[in-house]
């Protein structure tokens, strides 16, 4: 084994193709930085979705005409109940309250009434933990059977929706980056066959020097296996500089709030640029393959 | 007991061909050849244009494979060769083509080099002896040229320091003076007597009439794919 001599060999031949091997790089690192799109809006839309798990907040409406007395036996109940943090009693005057701060100007409207029409509620906040959603409607379920409480509000509709968008966005970011990949396989087999070709008169004069096949074919694996990591540095750094830039800046921060964009994690950079040699060198695999059928 | 199979005993020939035969398609290119060729000989192979020559070399060159019979050099059966075996038998022929067959994007020194590249030798060892065949083949000006920048006799030069460098018990040369000038061709000749003097066997294709009166060698003769005299 050679590995100086393989490498030496493998940058001599990008250099004598360098807008051949500067197209493949290019797409590779195009396919990759749509890839790195998918998986930074998958992880920033699980993270969202795992924010809004930790608390989940629910209001547990009570029945009209309950005294004082009757309401700390039901808070205890609300308290006992599996997943449940906290439990805070809203009386109707303090959600009229709530409705007309949130009203803003409108809040006129609400002076017309002649009397309050909102329940006295709990605002209760769960953790639904490793239960998940599952584990939300049991708690919603026990405290709806406490005596006293009239219904149990955690906009389960929207969250539902919310986490099925996020399944779904999950699948198609798997089959995408598939997709994908496949594309970049593709191209980094065709650069290499093109080399091959070009080369097939050197290659029978290894051959017929008594070059093994390992021999002749290390360098072409490095080639693809450089031009995989470049396509893959290059659309790292690409995504790091829009989403840094972008992303993370204020416009972004104003639309969601508290919500923190995430980049994607070393773990998972670290596997995409691993991702992006092994496509290299399936590559040059497969055009070798084609190339000793011909 | 007299031996049945005469033909057997030589146990001095390093090339051995019992009947060999060799078609492209409904073409003969080789009919019927057989021929020992003893370790350490010199020997020359001629024929006219179209007599099988460069066939039969390629075969021993293991460019390509016989349609029938059987070849043996160094003892081993050719048609049972395993494929993985192949480059290491290589490695025991130095093979110097008509064209040359030099790499255009490696220089002289790289061209020298790979055939011990292949062999695995480190860079050390490369350097000194792809330096002692530049000198002997007088190119050492010219080690960093390539391959385009060269003259015919300059390129041959080059192909039979490559032939040489991995020390082959075999060196087989097609057509090795064909384009050269008279000066250019005695060079490679003297270069190819100087190899066989150490030790190899070296087989020669020429129809260079003067080549082959210049030097009391056997001389095989091919007509039509069979050999019509064997020299000896």
């Amino acid at each position: 084994m050679q590995p100086m001599y393989y490498f030496k060999q493998a940058l001599d031949d990008i250099r004598g193709a360098k807008v051949l091997h500067g197209l493949a790089i290019s797409t590779i690192t195009l396919i990759f930085l749509l890839t790195g799109v998918f998986a930074l809006v998958f992880i920033n839309v699980s993270q969202l979705m795992t924010a809004q798990q930790d608390n989940v907040r629910m209001m547990v409406y009570l029945k009209s005409g309950l005294t004082a007395p009757e309401l700390g036996p039901i808070q205890q109940a609300i308290e006992k109940t599996n997943r449940v943090k906290s439990a805070e009693f809203v009386s109707k005057d303090q959600a009229l309250e709530r409705l007309r701060q949130s009203m803003n100007n409108q809040a006129g409207l609400l002076d017309d009434l002649s009397d309050n029409p909102l329940p006295d509620a709990f605002e209760v906040v769960a953790s639904p933990g490793e239960g998940g959603w599952q584990g939300v409607k049991m708690t919603a379920a026990t405290i709806q059977k406490i005596s006293g409480v009239d219904e149990v509000n955690f906009g389960q509709a929207w969250l539902e929706k919310f986490s099925m968008v996020a399944e779904l966005s999950r699948a198609a970011a798997i089959a995408i980056g598939f997709l994908l990949m496949v594309a970049a396989l593709s191209i980094t087999a065709n650069t290499i066959r093109l080399v091959l070709y070009n080369r097939r008169d050197e290659i029978k004069i290894m051959e017929l020097v008594g070059a093994t096949n390992g021999f002749i074919r290390a360098s072409f694996y490095i080639q693809g296996m450089i031009q995989g990591l470049l396509g893959g540095l290059a659309a790292l750094g690409l995504l790091a500089l829009v989403f840094f830039i972008i992303v993370a800046g204020a416009p972004a921060q104003e639309l969601l709030g508290r919500f923190e964009f995430q980049f994607i994690p070393i773990k998972y950079c670290i596997l995409g640029l691993l991702l992006s040699v092994g496509v290299g060198a399936a590559g040059c695999h497969l055009s070798f393959a084609q190339f000793t059928k011909d | 007991m007299d031996n049945q199979y005469p033909e057997l005993e030589n146990k001095n020939a390093i090339i051995r061909m019992f009947h060999v035969t060799k078609r492209y398609g409904a073409q003969l290119a080789l009919n019927d050849v057989s021929l020992d060729v003893d370790a350490n000989e010199f020997l020359f192979l001629t024929g006219p244009s179209g007599a099988g020559k460069s066939t039969l070399l390629k075969l021993l060159y293991l460019a390509d494979t016989i349609s029938e019979g059987q070849i043996l050099l160094k003892g081993m059966n050719l048609s049972r060769l395993p494929k993985k075996r192949l480059p290491f038998l290589r490695r025991n022929i130095g093979v110097v083509f008509q064209d040359y067959k030099l790499i255009p994007t490696r220089t002289v020194f790289d061209n020298i080099a790979l055939v011990m590249e292949v062999a695995g030798a480190n860079a050390k060892q490369i350097k000194r002896k792809v330096g002692y065949l530049l000198r002997t083949v007088e190119m050492e000006h010219k080690a960093g040229a390539f391959p385009q920048s060269l003259s015919g006799g300059e390129q041959q030069r080059v192909a039979v320091a490559r032939a040489i460098c991995g020390d082959p018990d075999i060196v087989l040369a097609d057509e090795p003076t064909g384009s050269l000038d008279a000066e250019s061709a005695r060079v490679i000749m003297e270069l190819l007597f100087g190899i066989h003097a150490r030790g190899a066997t070296v087989m020669v294709a020429t129809h260079d009439e003067a080549l082959l009166h210049s030097t009391r060698r056997r001389i095989v003769t091919l007509k039509q794919g069979s050999v019509v005299d064997l020299g000896l």
